[in-house]
């Protein structure tokens, strides 16, 4: 589909992606967060591109570890989360998220796609309209920006 | 690739021009608030142009369930194959998930019943890990 049609989103339309990496002390994993997740997967405003565990050994020796492989809370149902994982990290990423994790801690990363983009511009494109841009901004390029028009 | 014009996906990974896949996948943001970036050039950067091959939920799905990377569930056509060997269970037996004294919610438990036991099979070396994957995959797609 190009961006002069005004076709829907089909499967091959690609909303921005994120990622967020998360550590759990002494690897206790927590529900909440999963179940949020799983709620937002389930609505369709979020897809789940990858979800991947990292253990960080009280050596400092850290590695991809599955989720059958460790302990899991009572009232985590990682069983739903069973083949999110579509093992996209390599070596140099997982030795970026245990720079960050505590020694015997456990990190999950889920690398998300932001699919709610996706229906607010099939949106104004069902209409005529036509998304001719689109990008992240991070948060340092921001600050930046507000302190170069403070200054003025 | 259809959907958004080519030149403003935000894919980080995707800025680097060279087609193969970058040293690293995960860029974290700087969370350095000391940066001086008097120099920076507008504050909206159009990614560059990237050949983004289509149908990336369709490779992304060829290794995970198919229920995750794209929520069409009605048009999920064939179900993805097996899970890649990565989810093969390690040598140690699986004892931490199946000690775990589950309180699920009414519908998973059945499937996290089914699950425990297929973990308990593979550990005990009575099924390949094929099998396993292939047990799992049809459990997970009920």
């Amino acid at each position: 589909m190009t961006a002069e049609t005004q076709q829907g989103s089909g499967d091959d339309d690609l909303g921005p992606i994120d990622f967020l990496a998360i550590e759990f002390p002494q690897g206790r994993l927590t529900a909440s967060g999963f179940e949020k997740l799983l709620s937002l997967a389930d609505q369709g405003i979020v897809g789940i591109l990858d979800m991947e565990f990292i253990a960080k050994d009280a050596d400092g020796k850290s590695k991809k570890v599955d989720v059958w492989q460790f302990a899991v809370p009572a009232d985590v149902d990682l069983a739903a989360w069973a083949g999110a994982s579509s093992g996209l990290l390599d070596d140099s990423d997982v030795d970026e998220i245990a720079a960050s994790m505590q020694p015997g801690s456990v990190a999950v990363v889920v690398i998300y796609e932001n699919r709610w983009v996706l229906g607010l511009v099939d949106a104004w494109r069902h209409d005529g309209a036509r998304l001719i841009a689109n990008g992240g901004i991070p948060a340092g390029d921001l600050v930046a920006a507000l302190d170069a028009t403070e200054r003025t | 690739m259809v959907g958004y014009p080519p030149a403003t996906l935000w894919l980080p990974w995707m800025r680097l021009s060279a087609p193969d896949r970058p040293q690293r996948f995960l860029v974290t943001e700087p969370r350095d608030e000391t940066d001086d970036k008097e120099s920076i050039v507008g504050l909206l950067k159009t990614a560059a142009t990237a050949a983004v091959a289509s149908s990336v939920h369709g490779r992304v799905q060829r290794r995970q369930q198919a229920r995750w990377a794209a929520q069409d569930q009605s048009a999920a056509g064939v179900p993805a194959p097996a899970p890649p060997a990565q989810y093969a269970t390690p040598a140690q037996p699986q004892q931490t998930y199946a000690d775990s004294t589950p309180a699920p919610p009414a519908g998973a438990s059945d499937r996290l019943a089914q699950l425990k036991q297929l973990g308990e099979l593979l550990s005990a070396g009575l099924l390949t890990t094929a099998e396993f994957e292939q047990e799992k995959a049809r459990i997970l797609s009920v």
